[in-house]
């Protein structure tokens, strides 16, 4: 028996190994007393938006936070960088680790502000910053906090809108002469491009940005993730349709890459930079990479088709920056960086390195004359269609979309929705 | 302990009591080490799974109070659980039986005298040294359609196109998981292999010569001498390695992610992933996972009756 019970042992601490490591929690920050004259270290949790060395985003934050040091030298901000496929999931094990950033740019906002663990932007950046940010973005960084009101948590860092690309070249050679303006021809395009033997179409829904090319695909048939009150209303019956025509007209013929369930935006749009797509929803940030690839100026962006006509409103995404309350002496330091962070410069040094959209009002202004590639999109934001992601359920709901929605194309479309709109609709 | 105490108290002087307490505690100067890391490392730890998996906790890891047992409803309410569990199953079964039974042949080919068989152990390691989420990414990128390695080889020999879809071996459940298992399979033969290979040196020449004198077959001489003897020795391996394969997360978290879906997904797997969504959930399957272990290794060692030589 007392080898028995030595093995049995031995194999109760082996598989105890992970939980004890998983509840480990980190002794939280320094101590030090508020105020910028003691010296204090803030952290930054910030996404890549770069896609190589040249244009890694640890630069652009580099540049900020060297001038910011040498301006306010009691001040240190550690920069940490993720991969936006697991930034989400980097952010949430630091929370539940006791070990949050002082600011967190990239995602959503709206359930760590309801569980009070945000500073309202107005307790944080001063008057003028807040005002100089674009009024209709900003008002999307709103949501209930703790307390039940109504107040700016999220402060708006960069903003983007969508549109759809196509591979000139692909199109002249298979005889296309228009860009496609409805579902359907976007079916006939591919088939054709299928036939030099290039993928017709890129569908990303994977675990990457799954919630944006679902959100852009349901627009196009008159759904999204809410219906006009305000609702979950994800497994409605035309995002059911939306997603049975995925499967039966292009993922079901072979139109797109092989699995769309398990490809990454950032792989498509290489590939499409690479000339192997002929059509694939992009942003601006789709730019800088089609100036890596070999595809040169073959390219043409034009306005999202739907199932009966063009999107009128296209998909616009903000990214927030987040600042968490967990140490109260750095607060005034984190205000700090912030103010510096967000003057007109940077923000125009970011956008036009990215070629994605500012989100203060002196940047967009300069940058629609001096960048005339974005204007259009700059000049389209008022009318964009957004992420619901004022609601604390967004994040959860958005987490799975990227989880499972993939499988909505190989699998039952109705099932798959109403799981997610399960999590969309929990109570927390 | 209570006759000590009561005869204490019939008049036996104190001095007495506490010198025969002393000497009852004495062994724990010993033990206690022992029991403490126990206590520590094992015991609380199990007694902190508990307490999470019947608590309420925010998305971000803030206590809401005890909920009794929703977790575990919310649990067995997963429509993905089942299929979970099955693929558990299957993983565990498939790579522990392969693993050992490539192993006996590679430890039975390395036991035999040849030139360079120290540079051919040494290489051995090879698999078993490098970070097993290392070797995952690197059979990830050599499965990359189109321009991995892999496809490059088999598209060569006209096995399979390397642009087709069946070249997209990670983007369909059925290929994607039968390559995480080769994976695993390949990362556990070297640890396997050694404790065969140190097993296969404990068996004593005599005894192949008895059964040489006694005109056994090679084959008979392997199946009724060697593999006996090696009991010992494969009853560890599987042991250890039905464990570790059980909780084995970073192959398939690097491969696939448990995607398409979560239909790669085993059950150490889909509690990482349910940890994000819900964090009692995922301690309720962490003590789904912690009892499956504790009987899966038991009514294997109760099968295989490992201890009935010791008692012979």
């Amino acid at each position: 028996m007392k080898r028995l019970a030595t093995l049995a042992a031995t194999g109760l601490a082996a598989s105890l190994v992970l939980s004890a490591c998983s509840s480990s929690k980190s002794s939280g920050g320094s101590s030090s007393s508020s105020g910028s004259s003691k010296p204090v270290t803030i952290t930054l949790l910030a996404p890549n938006y770069g896609s190589g060395t040249a244009d890694d985003s640890k630069n652009y934050w580099g540049d900020i936070i060297t001038a910011f040091e040498a301006k306010y030298p009691n001040v240190k901000v550690q920069l940490q960088e993720a991969t936006w496929d697991n930034l989400a999931t980097k952010l949430t094990t630091a929370l539940q680790n006791n070990d949050a950033p002082d600011l967190f740019e990239g995602g959503g906002y709206a359930d760590v502000a309801a569980q009070g663990l945000l500073y309202k932007a107005s307790d944080i950046v001063s008057p003028q910053t807040l005002s100089n940010l674009i009024p209709h973005v900003a008002q999307l960084g709103q949501t209930k906090g703790q307390d039940g009101q109504q107040a700016q948590y999220g402060i708006p860092f960069t903003t983007s809108t969508r549109a759809f690309f196509y591979n000139t070249q692909l199109f002249q050679q298979a005889g296309i002469t228009t860009a496609p303006q409805t579902w359907a021809d976007v079916a006939a395009d591919a088939a054709k491009i299928k036939t030099l033997g290039k993928t017709g179409f890129g569908l990303p829904l994977g675990s990457e940005e799954a919630q944006a090319e679902t959100y852009l695909w349901t627009l196009g048939n008159g759904g999204g993730y809410k219906d006009a009150s305000g609702k979950w209303d994800i497994n409605s019956p035309q995002n059911v349709q939306t997603f049975q025509w995925l499967t039966d007209n292009l993922v079901k013929p072979g139109l797109t890459e092989p699995d769309p369930g398990t490809k990454d935006r950032t792989d498509l749009w290489k590939d499409f930079a690479a000339g192997n797509i002929g059509m694939i929803n992009g942003s601006p940030a789709l730019l800088p990479i089609l100036k890596e690839g070999t595809i040169g100026s073959n390219f043409k962006s034009s306005p999202i088709p739907g199932k009966t006509g063009t999107l009128s409103t296209p998909l616009g995404v903000a990214d927030f920056i987040e600042a968490f309350n967990s140490h109260p002496d750095h607060k005034t330091a984190i205000g700090e960086f912030l103010d510096f962070a967000l003057q007109k410069q940077y923000q125009e040094k970011f956008d036009n390195l990215y070629d994605l959209l500012p989100a203060t009002q002196d940047a967009a202004a300069d940058l629609s004359a001096s960048n005339p590639a974005l204007k259009p999109f700059i000049d389209a934001l008022p009318t964009a269609a957004w992420y619901p992601s004022s609601d604390p359920n967004w994040d959860p709901a958005s987490q799975k979309v990227k989880d499972i929605v993939g499988k909505a194309v190989t699998s039952d479309p109705k099932g798959v929705l109403d799981q997610i709109q399960a999590v969309a609709t929990a109570s927390n | 302990m209570t006759t000590h105490t009561e005869r204490g108290r019939l008049g036996r002087p104190r001095p007495a009591l506490a010198r025969s307490v002393l000497s009852g505690l004495a062994p724990l100067a010993w033990i206690g080490p022992a029991i403490a890391l126990i206590a520590f490392a094992v015991l609380w730890p199990v007694v902190k799974m508990v307490q999470s998996s019947t608590t309420h906790w925010s998305r971000y890891g803030v206590n809401l109070g005890s909920n009794g047992t929703d977790n575990y409803n919310k649990l067995f309410k997963e429509q993905d659980l089942s299929g979970v569990l099955e693929r558990t199953g299957i993983w565990v079964v498939v790579v522990v039986t392969l693993t050992m039974v490539i192993s006996l042949g590679v430890a039975q080919l390395f036991n035999q005298k040849f030139p360079g068989r120290t540079v051919a152990r040494w290489a051995l390691i090879a698999p078993w040294a490098a970070s097993v989420m290392m070797t995952a990414i690197i059979f990830k990128w050599m499965l990359y359609p189109g321009y991995g390695f892999i496809n490059i080889i088999l598209n060569d020999l006209g096995l399979v196109d390397r642009n087709s879809n069946t070249a997209d071996w990670l983007g369909h459940s059925g290929s994607g998981f039968m390559w995480e298992m080769a994976v695993a399979i390949f990362v556990s033969i070297p640890f396997t292999s050694y404790t065969v290979i140190a097993g296969l040196q404990t068996v004593p020449a005599e005894v192949y010569e008895a059964a040489k004198v006694d005109g056994a077959s090679k084959v008979r001489t392997y199946f009724s001498v060697t593999l006996p003897l090696l009991r010992p020795a494969l009853l560890v391996a599987t042991v250890i390695n039905v464990m570790n394969v059980f909780n084995s997360f970073p192959i398939i978290w690097e491969m696939t992610k448990g995607g398409p879906g979560y239909d790669t997904a085993t059950t150490t797997v889909f509690m990482w992933i349910l940890k994000g969504q819900n964090i009692g959930e995922s301690a309720a399957l962490s003590m789904v996972n912690f009892a499956l272990i504790i009987v899966i290794v038991f009514a294997f060692l109760k099968v295989s009756k490992w201890n009935s030589e010791a008692d012979a």
